[in-house]
């Protein structure tokens, strides 16, 4: 028997070990989400974990630049670069090195015991691994072994700056085998010092250094490898910043945005919402000397005032898209001989979404409208147009003007002459969001599948790539499946529905075990699903496509950020811990400063694969703002019992 | 390979060796017992330390307790760990015990506990005049015990402490699966145990993860998997084990991850005995030797191991971590409560106090 993979569930280990899977399954669309300066200039990018950071820049290390230009089969991720200026006529331009920030140095603050030392240690420790991982990088353009070949590699300084001497002896010399040696002592010796479980007495130690020399010894040297100077220009990119601790996070900020330096260095994080001091804003001035991305507003087509819009509503949609067909390709090709792509075979007949019970459900739509304006003349034209109508788009327009009746009748004044209005009214009045809240409310009503079909699935990713590659690793699971029973890879709308049902239900669960204070995340995101439900129960559907968020005043976000107002507000300072959790784990995803009416306010969405099992519409733009002390409330009640939230949960989850 | 603890003492209460015999042996004429315990909500947490008083009569015994703050608001979490409280201030009355508390540090990172504890234990002076020491696991996390142990045996190999040293667990897998993580932390190396893992210095070489798997740890065996991304892996499971089918239950639960993310191989699992972790100490000294010797002519081999089953085998997998400097890593909990509806005074039955003696008179 044939042991299938599944191409998606391999991502953890397999796609970051093998550099050419991962080269043919990433999407060069995500390219674009990067701003036009990328290399003169301190580049920060933020997202919550899983949106792709990590992916998007060591799509740019050396060891991918050179894999990419070597074959063939990667034009598309090979112009895209080209693009940016990641790759030139003869390949790599950038001796890309991507360097984790998880490891070691937030430990640091705790076992040393004087914050200077401290820092001085995380500035030693943090230079010999960049400079190291610059000879790495450079050894590897080179096609030379490291640490083997490290005697090849030498640093040649082109002007005699102030301090960049003294900076290349810190780091060990010139000689590339005195660095590599350098580096090796001094990193084994400061971490076997650092998890000694035997007490360690810092002040005899000389580990330290004030500052971080590395990146001015690259600014202002060449690299050499056997005498030759290297052409390509090196990239630092370091990674998962939040790791550090903030201290040292400020302190690397401050020298990243150094504009002296002519290196180009990228920084990520996570996205964190409630930061009480914005480090970027006493850095300059954003754009000019420094360039921020937020992964997750750049996808969705929010960019700050007067920056070129990169991403279009739905554009990131695509991008997901193509990752997963690509992902898909040759597992399904292999296995089933199936030349269709992923997303092809989840394509959904709308009157499949129907189950088959097109005249039970069009009779009571038809019923619940006659009921309602079967009488007034004024709707005539309207009903009679849908009256011609069959399927799923007769039940889908019989909800929609249900909709529209119920707002026409709600007008808080009446004409004198009532006027028969106008099938073209009913366009007027339709919108794309009014459709999809119809949609919505038809399938929880009828019970009919409606998280289905290639629009549906790359928004439960919710911007985010790790969670549409899950959610797409479930489907294909099925797909393997039906393979197994020799039959074609195409999923049911049936099917898909229940499948994200049960992924998000799972995604449910798993909150309370997998993200520190998930009891009263959890409680935060029922007040808000309780709010949507309320909302969105009512005939008008008065915020298309539904309520799925709230919002609070950016002043009242302020408020929250001051311990002091947190104390005299009964809640708060669950709601403050609690939002902080749920953005950094995406459970809830947050636009700053969104005007409406005048007030500028902090938007909250649901992470669009929660919506499934609360019967949620997945639009956003829907959302009630409430104050802080409401919000406030939401968090010193009982937690809902245990039974109320099953009964939200109208889904069968068994597969 | 010679094996420091191929020859082990251990005592149990479901066997013939009982556990008092071992106390008794190990007691010390003149001289002071430190007893080491944690102080939270964990129903064990005072179940050795009340038989081992008994049994040391008039001599003086110095408690250690780590005191391990929780913030859930679980009713019965917080009934417990009051429970706790009132039983250890009952104890630390007693004229032969010099109760001392030791409080939890406030720590940026919270793998650093751990070590910041087990440095405190040698230089505090707790320490002094001590020649027999006891670590009482039962309730404590496996992020304080492995350093801590680790610090006492490293001490003794340096000769700066002369003393025997045991551990006591109250071996209650049940109550082990019960007692949930509530909030994960990030992936880390625990406190004493990098020994040498992600130098940006050294040369790549074959990386090996042998997770000791137990029940209800997907999330965090999903985050060190793709933390590691280790290029084998050697799943430990429980087998044999009280359970019968309990090797079989964890396979199903973690069917996607293994089968699917990792493609573990079918000969790549070990199985460790539940109820003796000399046994998974021994294998795991084997893998690690194994790999060793059969990769050693492409390169460097390291097995990385990290824990997520009951205490006895958590205690296994660190004598073989200790011993064979072996990388330990962890998902460190953010919390832990107890699952809803347990019944702490059933679960309590199954208790069954298990002394293992590292260091000392056995082994001179």
């Amino acid at each position: 028997m044939i042991s299938y993979q599944n191409p998606f569930r391999s991502r953890a280990s397999e796609q970051q070990r093998d550099q050419r899977a991962f080269l043919k399954t990433f999407g060069p669309g995500a390219i674009e989400l990067l701003p036009d300066s990328l290399w003169d200039r301190l580049l920060v990018l933020r997202s919550a974990p899983g949106a792709g950071k990590t992916s998007l820049m060591r799509i740019f290390t050396v060891e991918s630049l050179i894999a990419i230009t070597e074959r063939e089969d990667l034009d598309d991720l090979s112009d895209r670069l080209t693009e940016v200026g990641g790759l030139g006529d003869k390949g790599p331009s950038h001796l890309g090195v991507l360097l984790n920030l998880e490891r070691d140095y937030r430990a640091l603050v705790d076992v040393v015991s004087s914050g200077e030392t401290s820092l001085r240690l995380f500035f030693r420790l943090l230079d010999i691994r960049i400079i190291v991982s610059v000879m790495r990088a450079a050894l590897t353009f080179a096609g030379k072994r490291f640490p083997d070949d490290a005697g090849s590699f030498r640093l040649r300084l082109r002007e005699g700056r102030f301090g960049t001497e003294d900076a290349v002896h810190r780091l060990g010399g010139y000689e590339g085998q005195d660095i590599f040696e350098t580096s090796r002592n001094v990193e084994r010796s400061m971490l076997l010092a650092l998890d000694s479980l035997i007490p360690v007495d810092w002040a005899t130690h000389e580990y330290g250094h004030a500052d971080l020399y590395s990146l001015r010894v690259i600014s202002d040297a060449d690299v050499l490898i056997d005498g030759a100077p290297l052409t390509v220009k090196p990239l630092i990119m370091l990674d998962d910043g939040h790791r550090l601790h903030r201290t040292q996070r400020d302190e690397l900020l401050r020298r990243l945005a150094d504009r002296d330096l002519e290196v180009a260095r990228w920084y990520s994080e996570r996205y964190e919402a409630l930061t009480p001091k914005e480090i970027l804003s006493e850095l300059g001035q954003r754009g000019r000397d420094y360039e921020l991305v937020e992964l997750e507003n750049v996808a969705r087509g929010i960019t700050p005032n007067g920056e070129r819009q990169r991403f279009r509503p739905g554009r990131f949609e695509r991008v997901l898209v193509d990752i997963g067909n690509r992902r898909a390709a040759s597992s399904l090709k292999l296995y089933a001989d199936e030349f269709e792509d992923f997303f092809k075979l989840l394509v959904v007949d709308e009157n499949e979404l129907l189950s088959g019970r097109e005249d039970e459900i069009l009779y009571k739509l038809r019923a619940r409208l006659e009921e309602i304006a079967g009488h007034d003349g004024r709707y005539q034209v309207w009903l009679q147009a849908a009256r011609r109508l069959t399927g799923y788009a007769a039940a889908l327009r019989y909800r929609e003007l249900e909709i529209l009746i119920a707002r026409d009748l709600q007008r808080a004044q009446h004409e004198l002459i009532e006027f028969v209005l106008a099938d073209a009214e009913a366009d007027e009045r339709s919108s794309s969001a009014l459709r999809e809240a119809a949609g919505s409310r038809l399938a929880q009503e009828f019970d009919l599948p409606y998280y289905a079909g290639t629009e549906m699935i790359p928004k439960l990713g919710s911007q985010n790539i790790e969670q549409f590659l899950s959610l797409s690793g479930d489907i294909f699971a099925e797909m393997l499946a039906r393979i197994t029973l020799q039959r074609r890879p195409t999923i049911s709308p049936v099917r898909q529905d229940r499948i994200v049902k049960r992924a998000s239900d799972l995604l449910w669960r798993e909150i309370p075990r997998r993200i520190p204070h998930g009891t009263e995340v959890q409680q935060f995101a029922e007040a808000i699903v309780t709010m949507a439900r309320e909302e969105n129960a009512k005939p008008t559907m008065p915020y298309a496509p539904g309520v799925t968020g709230t919002a609070l005043l950016m002043s009242d976000r302020t408020r929250l950020m001051n311990p002091e107002i947190r104390r005299s507000v009964p809640g708060a300072d669950a709601l403050f811990i609690c939002l902080g959790e749920a953005v950094a784990h995406n459970i809830v995803s947050v636009e700053l400063d969104q005007s409406v009416k005048g007030r500028r306010y902090m938007v909250i969405y649901l992470n669009r694969l929660l919506c499934p099992r609360f019967g949620l519409p997945l639009g956003r733009g829907g959302y009630r703002e409430k104050r802080l002390e409401v919000m406030s409330k939401w968090m010193t009640g009982p937690p809902p019992p245990a039974a109320k939230v099953a009964d939200l949960m109208n889904v069968e989850l068994s597969l | 390979m010679t094996l420091r603890w191929a020859d082990y003492v251990m005592g149990r209460d479901d066997t013939s060796q009982s556990v008092e015999e071992l106390w008794r042996a190990a007691l010390p004429n003149g001289g002071v017992t430190l007893f080491v315990l944690g102080a939270g909500f964990d129903p064990r947490a005072v179940v050795a330390l009340v038989r081992f008083l008994d049994l040391a009569g008039p001599q003086l015994v110095r408690v250690l307790s780590i005191a391990l703050a929780t913030t859930t608001a679980d009713r019965l979490t917080v009934q417990l760990a009051q429970a706790n409280r009132g039983a250890m201030e009952a104890i630390s009355t007693k004229p032969n015990v010099d109760w001392r508390t030791l409080p939890y540090p406030d720590v940026a990172e919270a793998s650093s506990a751990g070590l910041l504890l087990a440095r405190s234990v040698l230089s505090d002076g707790h320490l002094n005049d001590v020649r027999y020491v006891v670590v009482d696991v039962s309730a404590l996390p496996g992020g304080i015990y492995f350093p801590l142990i680790g610090a006492l045996l490293q001490y003794c190999d340096e000769g700066k402490l002369e003393a025997e040293i045991q551990v006591f667990a109250c071996d209650n897998p049940e109550l082990d699966e019960a007692i949930v993580v509530a909030g994960l932390g990030q992936p880390a190396t625990v406190g004493g145990f990098k020994h040498g893992l992600d130098l940006e210095t050294s040369r790549s070489g074959t990386r090996v993860w042998a997770p000791v798997l137990g029940s209800g740890h997907k999330e965090a065996l999903a985050i060190l998997s793709d933390r590691l991304r280790a290029d084998e892996t050697c799943p430990v499971l429980p087998f044999p084990a009280r359970r019968p089918r309990l090797a079989d239950d964890i396979l199903l639960e973690y069917r996607q991850l293994l089968f699917e993310t990792v493609f573990v191989e079918p000969r790549n699992f070990i199985y460790g005995d539940e109820t003796n972790p000399f046994d998974l100490y021994r294998q795991l000294s084997s893998l690690q030797e194994r790999y060793r010797t059969n990769l050693e002519p492409i390169g460097d081999s390291t097995v990385v191991v990290s824990t997520h089953a009951s205490k006895l085998l958590s205690v296994g997998a660190l004598l073989a971590a200790y011993e064979a400097h072996l990388p330990v890593v962890s998902v460190p909990a953010a919390d832990y409560a107890l699952a809803q509806d347990v019944d702490v005074p059933r679960l309590a039955e199954q208790n069954r106090l298990v002394c293992l003696w590292l260091h000392g008179a056995p082994y001179r």
